[in-house]
Parts: structure tokens; sequence; C-alpha cells
């Protein structure tokens, strides 16, 4: 039990340090341009405030992944769909935990080409689309497990909320996911009563730290409390 | 892109009724080693419609595997082989997928297919998509 526990606790800062290592380059290859030049369409051309990215540290990353794996089983061996995966980490970090197929969905081909890159660096295989998840296509209930890092509706008001209701007709299994704490009232109503989950659980709160990326953020830094969510389909 | 993402994806266009399977143009393929998982595939062959699948193969110049397929085929690891090399290991690099109902174009560039909408193909709220699942 004991060399059970320290080989998961390695495994946790294994992948941890990974996501550290890779998230430093993903940084420098900056998707956050100036205001001024946002476009306001999801022309694929240049990132745009209108799209919240935010890149998932790999603190939260790691923590959102091993749970899913280590406390639920539902990773290693699963197919994995990273939605609004921006540079790859959650869907990489999947992968590095076993799972047996990724597909990452986003709408910004730069950021598309950075997961792809950024897959390639760590020799892991992503299976990338190009899409809005809230206009995604999708066939039936292969996808096992959900995982993402949702828009959290500041510039456009219940995008996160839009991510959820897609997610949990995609997965038949299980959808992790980040929302603000400040929502969770609102959340689990929504995701129980309107989206017909089975289950909606916090399995903890996190500070998700935003640096100042965009001229419209008037502090250096700021903290803000997310809960991480495991949903049930 | 691998036979299998195109297997998940369907066509998003408003109104379209039946939005798959989406038909392949293929430009550029490449063969991609993965690891062989047979357990994988075992589990992914009840919720796959076979003949879809084929299609694609199909189109990808793929004609190792028969028109029809049933459960006791994948006790033959000849079977689970081509299998595995059809659904993961080929990999459209170049091209399009094509929406059956209307015909658009989805491109195909890297790898990557774009399945981004143009204004006039979208519902205006994300719950009237409802029946594209």
């Amino acid at each position: 039990m004991a060399i059970e526990m320290l080989s998961s606790i390695s495994l946790f800062c294994n992948l941890e340090r990974v996501l550290i290592g890779y998230g430093k380059k993903s940084r420098e290859i900056s998707s956050f341009e100036d205001e001024a030049q946002a476009t306001r369409k999801p022309s694929g051309k240049s990132s745009t405030v209108e799209f919240e990215q935010y890149p998932t540290g790999p603190h939260i990353a790691s923590r959102m992944l091993y749970m899913a794996e280590n406390s639920f089983d539902d990773v290693s061996g699963k197919i994995v769909a990273d939605f609004g995966c921006g540079c790859g980490t959650l869907g990489l970090a999947a992968a590095l935990l076993g799972a047996e197929y990724v597909s990452g969905i986003d709408i910004d081909s730069q950021s598309l080409e950075i997961a792809s890159q950024n897959a390639e660096d760590l020799e892991l295989d992503i299976n990338l689309i190009q899409c809005d998840i809230r206009n995604l296509g999708w066939r039936g209930k292969i996808v096992d497990t959900v995982v993402m890092n949702p828009p959290f509706g500041t510039r456009k008001k219940g995008a996160d909320m839009d991510f959820l209701f897609v997610a949990l007709k995609v997965a038949s299994q299980a959808v992790y996911s980040l929302h603000k704490t400040t929502t969770r009232d609102h959340v689990k109503r929504a995701a129980l009563r309107d989206f017909n989950a089975r289950n909606a659980e916090v399995l903890c709160e996190l500070r998700f730290d935003v640096p100042q990326l965009y001229k419209f953020h008037k502090k250096k830094e700021v903290d803000i409390a997310v809960d991480l969510w495991r949903f049930v389909p | 892109m691998r036979l299998l993402t195109d297997y998940m994806l369907s066509s998003n266009i408003k109104g379209v009724t039946n939005g798959f399977p989406l038909r392949l143009e293929v430009e550029k393929s490449v063969e991609k080693e993965v690891d062989f998982n047979a357990d994988f595939l075992k589990n992914m062959f009840p919720k796959i419609e076979w003949k879809a699948l084929v299609d694609a193969f199909r189109s990808m110049g793929y004609t190792e595997l028969p028109n029809e397929a049933e459960s006791p085929m994948l006790d033959s690891k000849e079977f689970l082989k081509k299998f595995h090399h059809a659904l993961l290991q080929l990999h459209l690099e170049e091209g399009a997928l094509i929406c059956p109902e209307t015909g658009r174009r989805f491109p195909v560039s890297k790898g990557i297919p774009n399945m981004l909408l143009h204004e006039d193909e979208v519902f205006d709220e994300v719950y009237q998509i409802e029946s594209q699942f």
C-alpha cells in the first residue's frame, strides 16, 4: 500500500514536472496579443480577446488528470477529448497518464499549431480538430472522458455552460471541468436540472493564477478561486 | 487526421439531419506507426458502424478489410492488426471531409480538419443542436 502510494506520488510529480517543462516553452510562443490587434470573428487567423485564452497551469492540469486517473480510472486506456484544448495541456497530460486516444478541439488555428508542436516535442499523439465547441457535430458516445478548462464567460457570457452542455452530450463516462467558485450553485443546478447529468461533484477548490495577459487586465496578476468538477452524464 | 477521428465527426451545418459519415477526399495521406492494443480495438468494435468505417478505409486506399465484420473475427490477430492499421495508423494529411447531405467541404490541412462554420450555417443558440447528437 505504501509502495503504491509512493509510486502514485512520483507519477504525479513527474506529470507536473513534464507539464511545467513544456509549459515554459508554450508560454514563449505567445498567443496573447495586444487588444488593439484583436479581431472580432473566430476566423482562426489571430488569437482574440473574445476567446479568453488562458493557459491551463501545469499544477491544475496535473491535479485534474491525476485525480481523474487515480480516483476514478477515467484516463488510462480511455478515449479522452480536451475541449478548448489551446496549447494542448490537458490532452497531453491525459496522454502522459496512458489515455489510449486523445482528441484536442479548439477554435483557434494558432493554438492548434502550438498544440501540435508540443505533442511532437513530448513524443505524444494528440488528434486535433479545429471547431467551435458550440457547433460541434459529433457522433455517438465513443469518447469516454471529456477534460476541459472552458472560457469562464467573462467576455462572452455563459461560454463555460455552453461547453458543459456539449461535453455532457459527448462523454459517456465523465466530464472534468473548471468553473469559478462563485458560480458553484449555478453550475450544479444547470448540470443536474437542465443538462440531465446524473452526478455533479466538486472534487476540490483550486486557485488559478491569471497573469496580466491582456491590456484590459488592470492588475499584474490575479488569483481566481476555481472548482474542479466531475460530472457524470 | 486518423480515421477514428473522422468517424467521430459529423457535419454540423444547421438543418442537416444526417451529417455522417463524412466522405473523405484524399490529397495526401501518410502512415504513422502506433502501438498495437488488442483490448482497445476489441472495445471499440461494438461501438462503431462497420460499414461506415470500411468506406473511409477504402477512400484512403486500404482494401484489406471486409465489407462486413462480426465479433468472432476479433479472435484473429491478423484481422485485429489490419483493423489497427486502418483505424489508427492511416492519416489524412491534406484533403477534405465532405458533408453527405450538402456536399460542403471541410478542409483538412496538416492533418487537422477545419470544422468551423460560416455565419449562415450556424444555429443561434447552442441548445438547438440537440439533434446533432
